[in-house]
């Protein structure tokens, strides 16, 4: 069979921009203007603005990575402040109520063709945008972000456990970014409070899905 | 409550999809129409009202006329553009299966489903 070799997954570059990442990450780390969680977690907004204007691709580049090396480390401190607040339970963990009918949910969800994925996966993410798809989300207790079709259950996206915040959101891409229209709290299997939408919406925004403050959305169940 | 009656349709759903029974899809969009109609935000009435319509569509379930109604009283309700825009997008997409009806057809191709800069603007200066 002919392939195109361009197409193919190239590991040493995948290995190389890692090592970049890992240098900027450090330069970062060890830099005055970026010492604190606050300063890191503007500075990657502002990067992302300055991207969004950038037109030289060289410079461009640069602000990649270092978007990438900031990102990195506010997902960091974030997940570090979750899991302290989770411990000394600050946050709530919220269990799923029908935690009997999950392999079931689970096998109709697999009967459905639908896969849970991580906010991580840009691809599936922007596919959801593009549809302007709503779906719901789970934030889990390792700082760890799921989201999954509204046609299934908020137990199959988090796998059945239990969830430091969950509802939903609807994405649309704006000029290169992505942007919540609605983030809201709503789940009938964990039925968080409102405040959980604060706890999640910084996690989302770290990865680059900005969500304004009036599309946060209490659902008051 | 909302919450109960979210998971009782979600129970429902699940039901339905496993013995393919349109009369339980039936009881689950009879309450999702009850919930959407206990609402008061438009955001969660919509969200409320596509959970029908999904059901609609999947079980045969007079999928066109609830389609007609809900997206007249989308244009009617007091969403912004950006927002609104977003709900027929979902409307949309539930609709493609269903453009052998002429109807459905016909109101797929009167449908502006594009975001502009100007529909966004206004939300992500918000954000920054």
């Amino acid at each position: 069979m002919n392939m195109d070799r361009s197409r193919r997954p190239d590991p040493s570059r995948d290995r190389d921009a890692e090592k970049a990442i890992l240098g900027e990450v450090e330069r970062v780390r060890a830099h005055p203007d970026y010492d604190t969680v606050e300063k890191r977690a503007a500075a990657l907004q502002a990067t992302r603005q300055q991207q969004e204007r950038e037109v030289d691709p060289e410079k461009r580049k640069r602000l990649t990575l270092h978007e990438a090396a900031l990102k990195r480390l506010v997902v960091e401190d974030l997940t570090a402040n979750l899991q302290q607040r989770v411990q000394d339970r600050t946050f709530p963990l919220y269990q799923n109520r029908d935690q009997h009918l999950l392999a079931r949910e689970q096998a109709d969800a697999r009967a459905d063709n639908i896969a849970p994925f991580s906010i991580t996966d840009t691809r599936q993410l922007r596919r959801a945008a593009d549809e302007a798809a709503d779906l719901k989300w789970v934030l889990l207790d390792d700082g760890r972000v799921r989201l999954g079709s509204t046609d299934t259950t908020h137990a199959v996206v988090a796998d059945g456990r239990d969830v430091v915040a969950a509802g939903e959101i609807a994405i649309a891409i704006g000029n290169r970014s992505l942007l919540a229209l609605s983030f809201t709290n709503q789940s009938g299997h964990y039925q968080p409070p409102r405040d959980v939408i604060d706890i999640a919406a910084p996690f989302f925004e770290a990865h680059g899905i900005q969500v304004p403050h009036t599309s946060r959305k209490d659902y008051d169940s | 409550m909302k919450g109960d009656i979210i998971l009782q349709i979600e129970r429902l759903s699940l039901e339905a999809s496993e013995s393919k029974d349109p009369r339980i899809a039936e009881q689950a969009v009879v309450l999702a129409e009850q919930l959407a109609a206990l609402e008061t935000d438009d955001t969660h009435r919509f969200s409320a009202l596509v959970t029908a319509l999904k059901l609609r569509s999947k079980y045969g379930l007079g999928f066109t006329a609830a389609l007609l109604d809900v997206s007249a009283r989308l244009e009617a309700s007091s969403l912004d553009p950006a927002r609104k825009k977003g709900k027929r997008k979902n409307l949309a997409a539930i609709a493609k299966k269903h453009v052998d009806d002429p109807r459905v057809a016909a109101w797929l191709k009167e449908q502006d489903l594009t975001f502009t800069a100007e529909d966004l603007e206004p939300l992500l200066n918000e954000s920054r």
